[in-house]
């Protein structure tokens, strides 16, 4: 490989990270998971950097790649592990796929929506992300039950994609 | 499902229990179900995970907010970060410009705050009322060490927090807080298990801010907030600066030579106001820098710290280093006053908190009037 066609490689493997990480996370259970299978992908990519066809998909290229990585990975797994079956792993992968193909413009209006959460709302997404606290202690801090903290979360994750979407459509539709 | 779960509400349940917690495996085996048998469960799914992980990424890395845990409290917690930003900024200049020392502190939720006025008032007790001669001396010393700081030499400062309760000594230990100085130009570097982040000011004031790897915002002076501007004077060690900030009620003590060292201690006059308790600033006699800076201090919630900056290096400089280009790597993506600058008081509220707000004064005022 020509030293232009490395740059280019290394290049488009740091632009694709924030997209392949979010796909690796889609088709995991654990979230713990998600960087070392992320460092195998990004060896494979460079593995088969020679395969890569300049001037095409670069996106579409790597996650064929991620996906099978992320399936032989799961298969090696014994049954304990907790994962995903493989049909629904290939599934999420579907609509992952696609979905990432905008993961900028949902960065971008995520920024806007988190600061439109009101203080308890963002109170409880920093302990969970900010501070990375499990649901035990945040439930200890604000003083409900793990239960209820893990429902309120999911209610304003959901609130969060609401505001995405809105903003997504309405910058589609400008 | 449980008789009393609505589809809709059971599929919630599950996303929870995957993004919150490990989920049981027959609830996994539902989940698997529910994604090959519905598309929509599916995409729902996919959103989660996705801002599961954009979440993760955009805000669980170190942040401004580790720094000032690091530097005032490190058993801070986020939602003590809801405080308002003026009443603290407030707070902050009466601290410095005022005869009159506030009664209490609400600043548990402000504790980088805190450390910035720690700073402040380091200068205050040093050069507050004292006898003559000792003041003399005092500021004879100190304006030595503001004019060697004007040399082109580069200064790399370590800052450490030590706790004197038994809860929160151990938090803050896998943290490593460098700050390199040269003239007013400073960048401060934060390394942890979780990443690094760093921050700094360029010869006209500007600030960046570096955001990760790949983001990266610009503040021109003319828009740097008062709060932003005091972190700045803080990590630059402008002690000329913070000297402008002199309040009294702290006793000065006759400065002593230790070795190559000139030492200057001061203590509050009362001991039952503010929560500096005893000041330590060291001086090398023969270059006139400030090899130590020692405060002793209160924390907000109990407690004591000691927080030390201690000379480790004095180099030429990395003149790389001081510009925001220099630790960005490609493709990077900077915001500035040109480049989509309301963009710049959302990254940093989400990377920082709320306290945030005051820090870029321009856009602060432009959202107030829309």
């Amino acid at each position: 490989m020509s030293e232009a066609s490395q740059e280019v490689i290394v290049r488009e493997i740091a632009r694709c990270q924030p997209r392949l990480r979010a796909f690796v996370r889609c088709l995991l259970v654990r979230y713990s998971d998600v960087d070392d299978i992320l460092q195998d992908i990004n060896a494979v990519l460079w593995e088969k950097a020679d395969e890569f066809k300049p001037g095409t998909d670069f996106w579409a290229w790597a996650s064929q790649i991620a996906r099978y990585k992320v399936l032989n990975q799961l298969r090696s797994y014994g049954r304990e592990r907790l994962v995903f079956d493989l049909a629904t792993v290939q599934r999420l992968a579907d609509v992952a796929e696609h979905r990432l193909n905008e993961l900028d413009a949902r960065r971008e209006a995520l920024e806007g929506c988190l600061t439109k959460l009101a203080p308890p709302q963002r109170q409880l997404i920093d302990l969970r992300y900010v501070d990375g606290h499990a649901i035990d202690r945040i439930a200890e801090t604000v003083g409900r039950s793990a239960g209820a903290v893990r429902q309120t979360l999911y209610r304003i994750r959901a609130l969060l994609l609401e505001c995405i979407q809105r903003q997504l459509s309405s910058e589609g539709g400008a | 499902m449980t008789d009393r779960q609505s589809p809709k509400d059971r599929t919630g349940y599950l996303i929870s229990q995957l993004v919150d917690g490990e989920p049981s495996r027959e609830a996994l085996d539902e989940l698997n179900e529910l994604v090959l048998s519905d598309t929509s469960s599916a995409s729902l799914v996919v959103d989660h995970l996705i801002l599961d992980s954009l979440l993760n990424e955009d805000l669980s890395r170190d942040s401004l907010a580790t720094l000032v845990d690091l530097v005032a409290d490190p058993e801070v917690t986020a939602g003590d970060l809801n405080s308002d930003t003026d009443a603290v900024h407030r707070e902050t200049r009466n601290a410095s410009n005022s005869r009159r020392r506030p009664t209490s502190w609400h600043l548990r939720s402000a504790s980088w705050i805190v450390a910035a006025a720690a700073v402040i008032l380091l200068i205050v007790i040093v050069v507050g009322r004292t006898e003559k001669e000792a003041y003399a001396d005092a500021t004879q010393i100190v304006q030595a060490a503001v004019h060697a700081h004007a040399e082109p030499v580069e200064r790399v400062y370590v800052v450490d927090v030590e706790r004197h309760d038994s809860v929160a000594v151990s938090s803050a230990l896998p943290n490593d807080v460098r700050v390199a100085t040269l003239g007013n130009r400073f960048w401060v570097e934060i390394r942890s298990l979780r990443g690094h982040l760093c921050f700094g000011r360029e010869e006209d004031g500007e600030i960046w801010v570096a955001l990760g790897q790949w983001r990266g915002m610009r503040i021109e002076s003319d828009e740097v907030g008062p709060m932003l501007q005091d972190i700045a004077d803080l990590y630059s060690l402008n002690l000329e600066s913070l000297l402008q900030g002199v309040l009294e009620g702290h006793e000065l003590e006759r400065p002593v030579t230790e070795g190559t060292t000139r030492v200057i201690k001061a203590t509050p006059k009362s001991s039952n106001r503010g929560w500096v308790r005893d000041v330590t600033i060291e001086v090398d006699q023969e270059t006139k820098a400030v090899r130590r800076l020692v405060v002793q201090r209160r924390a907000p919630r109990g407690g004591s710290a000691t927080v030390t900056f201690t000379l480790v290096d004095a180099r030429l400089p990395d003149e790389s280093q001081y510009r925001l280009e220099g630790h960005l790597a490609e493709p990077d993506r900077v915001l500035s006053r040109e480049f989509r600058p309301d963009r710049r008081r959302v990254l940093l509220e989400n990377w920082i908190g709320p306290l945030a707000k005051g820090w870029i004064v321009e856009n602060r005022q432009a959202s107030d009037q829309k």
